[in-house]
């Protein structure tokens, strides 16, 4: 193990004092290290964004610039150690760029290791804002959408359903709680009143003392930053005492397509912001959607949709600037824009390697159609950038 | 009112979870780390009987027959070779288990969540005293004490009882006495792990149906079977009202506070009482 | 004599890798006699009593019951053909009262035909067969207290009681005295006589007295060998007897 560990150091280092050329000579193979929980709970989320970048990296036929693209999936058990210790022998190997991960904590651990050793690092799920906070992270880039957008939206979505009083329902850690914090500052100027609120911790393995307070506080709606298994139980929990017939029930990343396999009827007209949704219209999306069916027999999970998205258009970027100094690569990426995502335009913002996009909320429904799940997921509002994100200076 | 209902059915299924565990500890002196993906099991089962029969009914019958017979072999092939052993071999075994378990759910069912909702019947919220609860917690609370009920029956007044919890107590003086104590063991040990099975089933409709769902639910059986006593279904039933009801209150008062309230209790009871509220001393190793 | 023996050993070995044991047994035990086996610590005793009741396979030789070769039977096996047997250390079951002690044992003995999901009180047979030990052994007046709480004449007694319901034809006791104090010991060895009456008895034992008393033959036993056998007062004069008690503690 010491001697393993030592090893590992040393080639650390040889790596990060090998004599950087004027010019890169093109490698023999370009080198993703894609690191994401592919065991226990988040293996649901990784299977799929595992099968999205799949999609993408077969689309180039496996080649860049005429190198072979070589992708190694490592699994991050959710735990930002185990995260950085496997990045960091990856990268130790020559890695190009790094690919993950999936929760924020974890995230935000293996961008100040790819800041460190200066790799590129992309980011398709993680919503945390210290991951694209302006001028702090040089070599992470996010192609999803974070907490600020998603957060905007569901406002949005209470004013457009004349939502008057909301109860809170928030995960106990600090990332959830700056999601409500924001959530409220919007309510605020919308003339939402907030009537009540509750902290859970994470895992939660009942719920129905809270939403029994919910159901008395006199609101109007539930608003809950909890996701995955908590919503999961949440909803299930809340369908068992009849809470959506007194409640409009609502929160961002709420519910999805693979949360609404899990809850059924539970989750029929939740409200929730959407990542990419297989629906969308456009070209590339239609094109996109052929592809993984056809190779996967299923529609893609917004996992799978948003990780093809940017591995796509990451790739795209390095081979336009046929260079092989990552260095290159960065500065392109920096203020570059996709015209033909699978969600129309996307616009890296130069400040914060923040891709401006699109954003959607939805409800969840009961499809009818032969060849769709029981139950999925309605796009009920398109927004567009100009509505969710800032400019950059 | 609320509190107490809810912590009643909180209280049934943290009975229903944890009885089958401390019945197996009580005979063999088995940790069963793998309870919780019988649980699992019995979840998944539970929805491919309803996702194929359309009954919850049938589910309730049918998951913990398979979780017994998945126990059966696990003991017979798994756990016998191994009884005199030192315990750390059981428990790795028991380990090894919850792997098999787990790919086994993932190569039959994959790595989706299931849906599995509560029968019609019991679907409609109901007013109880100014109170608005869930018909299907009401019939967790009821079926929970009568499993409670039922268990203690066979324990303390049938003569297959007599025989297991003599069996706990001395097995190879009830070897000495002409009974096949492999057979117990092997009895108990099935009858364990359909209860877990059982309890995966009937509390589908509330959790998260996924492959995780065993890791979350064997915490709150050890903390049930500590504080009661291991081996004890009095204990079981004692701890888990107890557990139960903290819980709820807790939920009531200080929601985030919840879980280390629980460890609070845990500790308390061991301080006041080592071998939890029930549980005695061993007299043989 | 050989020919009817009620238990028979044939060259019976046992060995622990180096060490053996037991060294090439053989006895033929007659019905209804009552049999002392002594010797020093380490002579084979127990090791002997755990082969006879299936415990431990003998590394060579065999065990027959009335002639059955039963050297591949184990315990529960041995015990239905009417092999009873008490512990060095007495065994009855915590956490049971002694009248549910002893009606599962009455229960054991028809273990494989009864319904066993119904209760308990619908077979009278097992609890009058129960009370009747409880006579039998003497603590119909200790009938509901817990077997943990019984002195260590009780508890022998009871544990006794135990073996003796499946009214065995064979009875091995290991050292049923051991622990059990002054006041209760004409008692229990009363007790012990009583109930050997019409079976084969092999009594370990280290209280002479009672050995000689109770015993109509005894083995004496060294370093896994049967090395003499005889009447008790012949055995008492053995110069072998009492060179391989010399030196020991016992």
């Amino acid at each position: 193990m010491r001697i393993k560990r030592g090893i590992v150091a040393a080639a650390a280092v040889l790596a990060i004092v090998r004599p950087s050329l004027a010019a890169e000579p093109a490698p023999t193979s370009f080198r993703i290290a894609a690191i994401i929980g592919l065991s226990g709970p988040l293996a649901v989320i990784g299977a799929d964004m595992r099968r999205g970048v799949e999609v993408a990296l077969d689309e180039r036929n496996r080649t860049i610039n005429g190198v072979p693209i070589e992708i190694t999936w490592d699994d991050s058990e959710g735990k930002p150690q185990v995260t950085v210790q496997k990045a960091a022998s990856r990268i130790a190997a020559g890695a190009n760029m790094v690919f993950g991960e999936i929760g924020s904590p974890a995230t935000v651990a293996l961008s100040g290791l790819t800041e460190q050793r200066e790799v590129p690092l992309l980011v398709t799920f993680a919503a945390d804002n210290a991951l694209t906070t302006p001028g702090r992270l040089h070599w992470t880039f996010r192609t999803g959408k974070n907490v600020n957008s998603t957060v905007g939206v569901t406002a949005g979505f209470a004013e457009r359903n004349h939502v008057r009083k909301v109860f809170g329902i928030t995960p106990d850690y600090e990332a959830a709680r700056d999601s409500w914090t924001l959530f409220k500052t919007l309510a605020a100027t919308k003339g939402i009143e907030v009537v009540g609120e509750e902290f859970h911790q994470t895992p939660a393995r009942d719920f129905s003392i809270l939403l029994d307070k919910a159901m008395r506080s006199g609101a109007d709606a539930l608003y809950t930053v909890s996701q995955g298994n908590d919503a999961i139980t949440l909803l299930k929990q809340a369908n068992e005492v009849g809470l959506k017939e007194k409640m409009k029930l609502f929160g961002p990343g709420m519910v999805d397509e693979i949360i609404m396999r899990a809850v059924g009827p539970a989750g029929v007209d939740v409200g929730s912001t959407l990542r990419y949704h297989w629906s969308e219209d456009f070209p590339a999306n239609k094109d996109f959607v052929a592809r993984y069916k056809a190779k996967y027999g299923e529609l893609p999970s917004a996992n799978a949709g948003d990780a093809y998205d940017g591995m796509r258009w990451w790739l795209r970027v390095v081979a336009d600037t046929h260079s092989w100094d990552k260095k290159d690569w960065v500065a392109a990426m920096t203020g570059s824009v996709i015209t033909d995502s699978v969600e129309g335009r996307k616009d890296m913002g130069a400040c914060d390697h923040q891709a401006r996009q699109i954003a959607l909320a939805g409800v969840g429904v009961e499809q009818t159609a032969p060849d769709l799940p029981k139950y999925g997921m309605k796009i009920t509002d398109i927004l567009q950038p100009g509505q969710i994100y800032r400019p950059c200076p | 009112m609320n509190i107490l209902i809810i912590g009643l059915s909180l209280a049934a299924m943290l009975f229903l979870l944890s009885a089958g565990l401390t019945l197996i500890f009580g005979m063999g002196g088995i940790i069963n780390f793998a309870h919780g993906s019988f649980y699992m099991l019995g979840a998944y089962g539970g929805f491919q009987v309803i996702d194929s029969t359309g009954s919850f009914w049938l589910a309730l019958v049918l998951a913990p027959l398979g979780g017994a017979a998945v126990g059966v072999l696990v003991e017979r092939l798994a756990l016998r070779p191994v009884y005199n052993r030192e315990p750390f071999v059981q428990m790795l075994l028991t380990f090894g288990v919850i792997l098999i378990l787990e790919e086994g759910v993932r190569a039959v069912w994959g790595l989706d969540y299931k849906d599995v909702s509560a029968p019609a019947v019991l679907a409609a919220p109901v007013h109880v005293l100014g109170a608005t609860v869930s018909a299907f917690r009401l019939f967790l609370i009821a079926f929970g004490a009568a499993m409670a009920a039922l268990l203690f029956l066979v324990l303390e007044k049938t003569p297959v009882g007599t025989v297991v919890r003599a069996a706990s107590a001395d097995p190879e003086m009830v070897r000495a006495l002409g009974i096949d104590v492999g057979l117990v063991r092997t009895g108990v040990f099935a009858f364990g792990t359909g209860l877990a099975a059982l309890a995966g089933a009937v509390t589908a409709p509330l959790f998260p149906v996924e492959l995780g769902m065993g890791f979350g639910v064997i915490i709150d059986c050890f903390v049930v079977v500590v504080i009661g006593g291991l081996g004890s279904i009095k204990g079981a039933v004692a701890a888990s009202l107890l557990l139960g009801l903290v819980r709820a209150g807790g939920y009531g008062f200080a929601p985030e506070w919840v879980d280390l309230l629980s460890y609070c209790l845990l500790i308390a009871v061991l301080l006041l009482r080592p071998h939890g509220l029930f549980g005695r001393q061993r007299r043989l190793a | 004599m050989t020919a009817d023996a009620a238990l028979r050993c044939q060259a019976l070995t046992v060995r622990y890798g180096r060490f053996t044991a037991l060294d090439g047994f053989s006895y033929a035990f007659a019905p209804g006699r009552l049999y002392g086996i002594i010797g020093p610590n380490g002579a084979g005793k127990t090791t002997l009593m755990n082969v006879l009741v299936g415990g431990v396979r003998p590394s060579a030789g065999s065990v027959h019951i009335r002639e059955t070769d039963v050297t591949g039977l184990r315990v529960p096996a041995r015990a239905r053909m009417g092999l009873g047997r008490s512990f060095q250390i007495t065994r009855t079951f915590a956490g049971m009262t002694v009248f549910e002690n002893l009606r599962l044992a009455a229960q054991a003995s028809v273990f494989r035909r009864q319904p066993l999901w119904r209760s308990a009180r619908t077979f009278p047979e097992t609890a009058e067969r129960a009370r009747a030990m409880l006579a039998t052994v003497g603590l119909e007046r200790e009938a509901d207290r817990p077997a943990e709480q019984l002195s260590h004449g009780d508890g022998r007694a009871l544990e006794l009681g135990l073996a003796l319901m499946a009214d065995p034809a064979v009875l091995l006791l290991d050292e049923p005295l051991a622990g059990v104090g002054h006041g209760a010991l004409d008692r229990t060895t009363d007790l012990l006589a009583r109930v050997s009456a019409g079976r084969t008895v092999l009594l370990i034992e280290h209280n002479m007295s009672a050995v000689m008393r109770l015993a109509e033959t005894v083995l004496v036993m060294m370093d896994g060998k049967l090395i003499a056998q005889g009447d008790p007062a012949a055995m008492r004069r053995d110069p072998r007897v009492r060179e391989a008690y010399l030196g020991s503690d016992a």
